[in-house]
């Protein structure tokens, strides 16, 4: 499903270059959990936002069902990033002026989803189908975090992409949230998830150990 | 979620930010508008200031001698009054309240005085203004200073002039010149009195060559020229200049001081613009990473600054009208009462310009918006 060849990210500071990848290769086929593990600065984040067609590399090449989508124009591959993945961050970055049930709609706005069904079915089947009034301030972390996550899942994304989604919640929460990603992942979805808690490895189907932005181990 | 309901939303989140950048666009309005209207205010408190210095063009029949006019102020020969009337009714012209009169010295009660008639002072179509000097009734007449002391001649009491009687309606303050030897009356009583029926000595008028590149004498000989080639045109040349030179510099002071004012109030919008992007770097970076394409992200960002615009705009209309209401008569003592008014083609032009400005003083801030990148706004905590 998804390729990454040779990936290389470099970061130009004012102290001089960074390397947050190097030569990065690695295949993740549909279906699969894929736990991406490392102590900070290890290339996790860098290593998702390339897979999400967000962070060009600056060297190789990344494919999404044998398209190579860095190769797409900018719109197209907003589009595509639209249709095909879904995001949930550790910081949630639910916009603050929106209340709950506009925030999961927004995902829908970009490829012209406007029915307001689907967003409140998600928002039920995460339980918090009373919160879909409230704006993000008036939430807990973990409920912030199931709105990211019905946002997420609005588009009925191939693919989701999660950065450290627990590392913010409680651990009532975090079990929650990891539930409603494995239930994804039941229902055929793929996820690639970073962390470094050990609930989200046991759940995996595979982890990949990152160590300064290189692949220390796969499996 | 449409766009423009998330603009609302934002601005609502935002007030203190919106109410911000609204100030800017109101200051830079009310600025312009209360400049706008004091600068026509003062360019027409000018011109009536300077029309208090007197008519500065005299038009006399072309056999008048102009060197005994210019010695004692009275011309010697009489043109047909409807020469007036061929004036009056030009249009696109260089000159205007347009004064007829009638002259002559006469001894009256052993006194040599000059008897002046005065037809009502006239403007050209689409030159409407208000009259330089005040206007005479029949069977009225306004005394000199120095005719009403000599002679005792008190207000109210009817005299008798050539035969013909007259209501003293004024005794007019000591000018310190011709007119304190001077009787005024109406044209039609003067031109019975001095036994001139149908006819003036000349016609005075102002120009409107404040502007003029050019020599203002000849362009005026020209035009005058052409519509009464039987007379002569004379211009007061101190007058004129020192009207032209005041109100170019009026002029001036305006057309040099807004341009400050409103680059002042677009730097302040973009300033506002660009915090407004810095504080909303995540929730950019979250479009772009939903698929928003720039040209929705440019939406956010220039419907808020066309909506900033509007409310500005209305605001600051209200604001520089009700300051140039309220302080303008104050500052422009003579003409504000007729003159300083609310002008509705002003929020016209300011609901075009001030969405337009606040625009163009988003742009920068919106450009750095689209090129955002995404990930690194996202990775930002």
């Amino acid at each position: 499903m998804l390729q990454c060849q040779d990936v290389t990210k470099t970061y130009r500071t004012p102290n001089g270059e960074v390397k947050a990848l190097g030569d990065v290769s690695l295949r993740i086929d549909k279906g699969q959990f894929v736990a991406v593990c490392g102590p900070s600065g290890s290339g996790k984040t860098t290593l998702l936002m390339t897979m999400a067609a967000m962070l060009r590399p600056s060297a190789g090449m990344v494919r999404f069902e044998e398209e190579d989508i860095y190769g797409m124009a900018g719109s197209e591959r907003a589009v595509f990033r639209a249709k095909n993945i879904g995001f949930v961050f550790q910081m949630f970055h639910l916009v603050p002026y929106l209340n709950v049930l506009e925030n999961v709609r927004l995902a829908g706005g970009a490829v012209g989803g406007r029915d307001g069904g689907r967003a409140r079915e998600l928002l039920q089947r995460l339980g918090l189908q009373h919160r879909m009034d409230h704006r993000p301030a008036q939430l807990s972390t973990g409920e912030r975090q199931r709105a990211a996550m019905a946002r997420a899942l609005l588009n009925r994304p191939k693919l989701i992409l999660a950065d450290e989604p627990t590392g913010n919640l409680d651990p009532d929460s975090a079990a929650s949230v990891l539930g409603h990603l494995r239930d994804f992942h039941r229902a055929g979805g793929t996820v690639v998830i970073a962390t470094h808690g050990p609930a989200a490895q046991e759940l995996a189907t595979r982890t990949i150990h990152l160590r300064n932005g290189t692949i220390e181990r796969d499996g | 979620m449409s766009m423009i309901r998330m603009v609302l939303k934002e601005m609502w989140h935002r007030k203190v930010n919106f109410v911000l950048a609204v100030l800017a666009v109101t200051t830079a309005v009310a600025f312009s508008v209360a400049f706008f209207t004091a600068a026509k205010a003062s360019e027409r408190e000018t011109a009536r200031l300077m029309l208090s210095m007197g008519y500065n063009v005299h038009i006399i029949a072309k056999d008048a001698d102009a060197g005994a006019f210019l010695l004692n102020g009275i011309p010697d020969k009489t043109m047909p009054a409807d020469y007036l009337d061929k004036l009056a009714t030009q249009q696109s012209i260089s000159y205007n309240h347009l004064l007829a009169t009638l002259e002559g010295r006469m001894n009256w009660r052993g006194m040599d005085i000059v008897l002046t008639g005065i037809a009502p002072e006239v403007c050209p179509p689409g030159q409407k203004k208000p009259p330089m000097t005040f206007q005479v009734d029949p069977g009225a007449v306004y005394v000199g200073h120095r005719i009403a002391a000599s002679l005792q001649v008190k207000e109210g009491q009817t005299i008798s002039l050539g035969g013909k009687d007259l209501k003293v309606k004024k005794c007019l303050s000591e000018s310190g010149g011709l007119d304190d030897v001077r009787m005024q009356c109406n044209l039609g009583d003067a031109q019975e009195i001095l036994n001139q029926p149908g006819r003036i000595t000349g016609i005075k008028a102002v120009d409107c060559l404040c502007f003029e590149k050019g020599d203002p004498v000849a362009v005026l000989r020209k035009e005058i020229g052409a519509i009464l080639p039987e007379a002569q045109v004379l211009q007061v040349k101190a007058l004129a200049n020192a009207r032209a030179k005041q109100r170019q510099m009026v002029h001036g002071i305006f057309a040099l001081m807004l341009p400050f004012v409103v680059a002042a109030c677009a730097v302040w919008i973009g300033v506002l613009a660009a915090i407004n992007v810095r504080d909303r770097q995540q929730e950019i970076g979250l479009l772009r990473a939903l698929g928003y394409d720039a040209g929705a992200i440019c939406l956010l960002f220039l419907g808020k600054a066309l909506l900033v615009g509007l409310a500005g705009a209305g605001v600051g209309f209200l604001l520089g009208t009700t300051l140039g209401l309220t302080y303008g008569p104050g500052v422009f003592e003579i003409t504000a009462k007729a003159m300083i008014r609310w002008e509705p083609s002003l929020l016209v032009f300011a609901c075009i310009l001030a969405p337009l400005f606040a625009i163009v003083a988003s742009l920068i801030p919106t450009m750095i918006a689209i090129t955002c990148d995404p990930a690194e706004a996202l990775r930002e905590e």
